[in-house]
């Protein structure tokens, strides 16, 4: 693998620059120095489905279906599907 | 047909740790490269919520005090005691690697819940657990569930088949035909883990809150909440899908306002995405 960018530190210090390539013991570096994500070169890792509002709502009412009658969980019913829906 | 207790004690005693593969190989391999340290083992082990488990418990055998968080925990065993520990748990297949993906997924929503959560509690103003204990508690909460799961699978299947058929729930049905509790099953495993004394009352009393020992009745109240918000974000496990109700008791002692709760999950949904998993983990683990 290949760094697509460079990594850079919270205070901007670049730790390895773009083009370099990845190895065992340089992952290990990085993770050691507290990086948990990297941007390589390569084609872009297939999307996941989408879940469609739909979809989306349908599986909602069914988690709540069976505490829809208290009031808490009915606000906390409506408060996710509509955050879900915004997201789908 | 549900065991009695003493039966269900006997057969947790022999009861191994369970893991992926993939978790089990990358551990092994950066503790043999010699060049890893601790915090980042412990951040591996962090993540999975029986390496959690069974390296607070070795760590707890021989300390003085309580070792509530991992990377404390770590260094107390060394890097040798950790891989000794590593060797000997079941690397899970076929069935199990699938569900124990949503239990996974639900244990890491839930401890980023619990961390969010806590800053809008008032019962914890001045006295917040640490961001450690809070991920801990969060991600230890269902042990017993997956126990069930994977020890227990003729009990489990026949609970999910009637949770399906809506004959009360997952956690009467578990006693009904284990003779268990999630809740009591899971303090069974953190008996025989040798697991300290808060996760062990917050895997014991997290589906009732109230009943846990009094200094600790805000933190497991935490979680209960925070189990059932992210539930209710689609973090279910396995064919588990339905959220169990919120103790109002609870929300009142916590000091949250129901008001809150849509910044809450605004939060939430905010931090899963930085974590780059929530998507993945939302459409694994949403029933479709």
């Amino acid at each position: 693998m290949v760094l697509a960018r460079p990594v850079r530190l919270p205070n901007k210090v670049t730790l390895c620059p773009s083009g370099a390539t990845l190895d065992d013991a340089l992952i290990l570096r990085l993770m050691n120095r507290g990086i948990k994500r990297v941007m390589v070169l390569g084609a872009s890792v297939p999307q996941l489905p989408r879940v469609g509002v739909e979809e989306t709502m349908r599986a909602v009412r069914e988690r709540f279906s069976r505490v829809r009658d208290l009031p808490l969980m009915h606000l906390l019913e409506k408060l996710v599907e509509d955050k879900l829906v915004r997201r789908s | 047909m549900s065991l009695p207790l003493p039966t269900i004690a006997a057969r947790v005693i022999t009861v191994a740790g369970f893991s992926f593969s993939r978790t089990l190989d990358k551990l092994m391999k950066m503790i043999d490269s010699g060049q890893c340290s601790s915090s980042v083992v412990a951040a591996i082990v962090a993540s999975d919520p029986v390496l959690t488990a069974l390296t607070l418990g070795r760590a707890n055998a021989g300390a003085d005090g309580e070792v509530a968080q991992v990377s404390g925990a770590v260094l107390v065993l060394g890097m040798s005691t950790v891989r000794g520990m590593i060797e000997e748990v079941m690397p899970l297949a076929d069935r199990g690697v699938r569900l124990m993906a949503t239990y996974w997924s639900q244990a890491n929503a839930t401890a980023t819940m619990c961390r969010i959560l806590v800053d809008r509690c008032a019962v914890f103003a001045g006295n917040r657990p640490d961001d450690e204990v809070l991920h801990v508690a969060g991600l230890l909460h269902t042990l017993g569930d997956m126990v069930a799961a994977i020890h227990f699978t003729a009990e489990y299947d026949v609970v999910i088949q009637r949770l399906r058929r809506g004959e009360g729930p997952f956690a009467t049905l578990m006693k009904e035909e284990l003779g268990a509790d999630p809740g009591e099953l899971g303090a069974l495993v953190a008996r025989a883990w040798n697991l300290p004394p808060t996760p062990a009352a917050v895997v014991r009393h997290h589906l009732r809150p109230l009943r846990a020992p009094e200094p600790l009745i805000p933190l497991v109240s935490l979680v209960h909440v925070a189990r059932q918000l992210a539930r209710g974000c689609g973090f279910v496990a396995g064919q588990d899908i339905y959220v169990e109700p919120i103790q109002p008791e609870v929300m009142t002692l916590l000091g949250l306002n129901p008001a809150d709760l849509g910044s809450i999950l605004d939060a939430f949904f905010a931090e899963m995405d930085e974590l780059e998993v929530y998507e993945g983990l939302l459409v694994k683990t949403m029933r479709t």
